[in-house]
């Protein structure tokens, strides 16, 4: 790395990054049980489908970079889960929980001395860590963006939040 | 590639180029007219016409702040109003702005050092807003607010016309 700053503590700083726009976290955050599955009319998704999505890409960006037997789901139908509504009253902490545990996983990849961000994972195809980790951040931001549009289409988004 | 290089790539893709974490921002707002653009959506959330102004002023700080600007908001504000009349010419404008501040962007990111990217920028801003934030996260930031918003514009497009992916 030429720069004082390397990628690793680029990344690992943008994880953690809200200064212009709601975290992953204000966006699931106090959002009533009813509205959960609820689809605002004329769209596809329901927050459960986009908090279940983020969830699964995530999982799937930090098992491909961390295990070399890992097998991704078939892109596009296994991202997401199979019905708008969560299947138990206990889903979505589940969910959110879980995404919380991979994002914490892939700070941890981001720092960690040992590996060169730069470098191709052995098992892919040509993908960086680097690379992964980015992706990893930009799908996050572009789907927390729309939760966050599906909650105000709900009524049920605070500014500011 | 050097750090700003990538960066600018990953600017260059998510504005106009093939991001990997879905369409880009000049993809989304193909075939958008000026009366979708301003129509609002139910649930009082932005209009795609407000969505592209913010991004427009957030774009043109940070190039603002590469080029040695503490920072601080847009000087047009947060969430700048949109015309009255939503005409054509202003929708067309609109649009040749966010171009106009995103080319600016991509320009400083070249020209930026990458031995500074490191360096915290001058912000006189009391928390929350205030802080340590380098240069580096700062670029990286604009990227997840474009991806943020790119997918708002995805959701609103559908609403407003009925077309447009949002996956």
């Amino acid at each position: 790395m030429s720069g004082r700053q390397s990628w690793r503590e680029i990344v690992a700083s943008a994880l953690d990054w809200r200064e212009a726009h709601a975290s992953f976290d204000a966006a699931v955050a106090e959002l009533p049980v009813a509205l959960r599955g609820r689809r605002p009319e004329g769209l596809p998704y329901s927050p459960w489908e986009l908090l279940e999505h983020l969830r699964i890409a995530q999982h799937d960006l930090v098992e491909f970079m961390e295990n070399p037997a890992y097998e991704s789901p078939r892109w596009p139908d296994d991202y997401w889960p199979g019905t708008p509504v969560p299947p138990n009253a206990d889903a979505w902490d589940a969910s959110v929980e879980h995404y919380r545990r991979d994002r914490e996983r892939l700070q941890q990849i981001a720092i960690r001395s040992s590996l060169d961000l730069t470098s191709k994972i052995p098992w892919g195809n040509g993908q960086t860590y680097l690379r992964t980790l980015l992706l990893a951040l930009d799908h996050t931001a572009y789907h927390v963006g729309q939760l966050v549009a599906v909650r105000r289409l709900l009524g049920a988004w605070k500014e500011g939040a | 590639m050097t750090e700003t290089e990538i960066l600018a790539s990953e600017l260059e893709a998510a504005h106009s180029g093939e991001p990997w974490h879905g369409p880009s921002c000049s993809a989304l707002l193909a075939g958008v007219t000026a009366a979708e653009a301003a129509r609002r959506p139910p649930g009082g959330a932005h209009t795609i016409w407000e969505l592209v102004l913010h991004l427009t002023g957030w774009t043109g700080e940070v190039a603002q702040r590469l080029h040695g600007k503490s920072a601080g908001a847009p000087p047009q504000g947060d969430w700048p109003t949109q015309p009255r009349d939503a005409t054509d010419r202003a929708w067309a404008d609109a649009r040749a702005d966010l171009d106009a501040a995103h080319r600016a962007l991509v320009d400083a990111v070249h020209a930026f050092p990458d031995a500074r990217l490191g360096d915290i920028v001058p912000d006189p801003r009391p928390a929350p807003e205030g802080g340590s934030v380098t240069y580096g996260t700062t670029i990286r930031g604009v990227l997840q607010h474009l991806a943020y918003h790119s997918g708002q514009m995805a959701i609103l497009k559908r609403i407003v016309s009925g077309e447009g992916s949002t996956r």
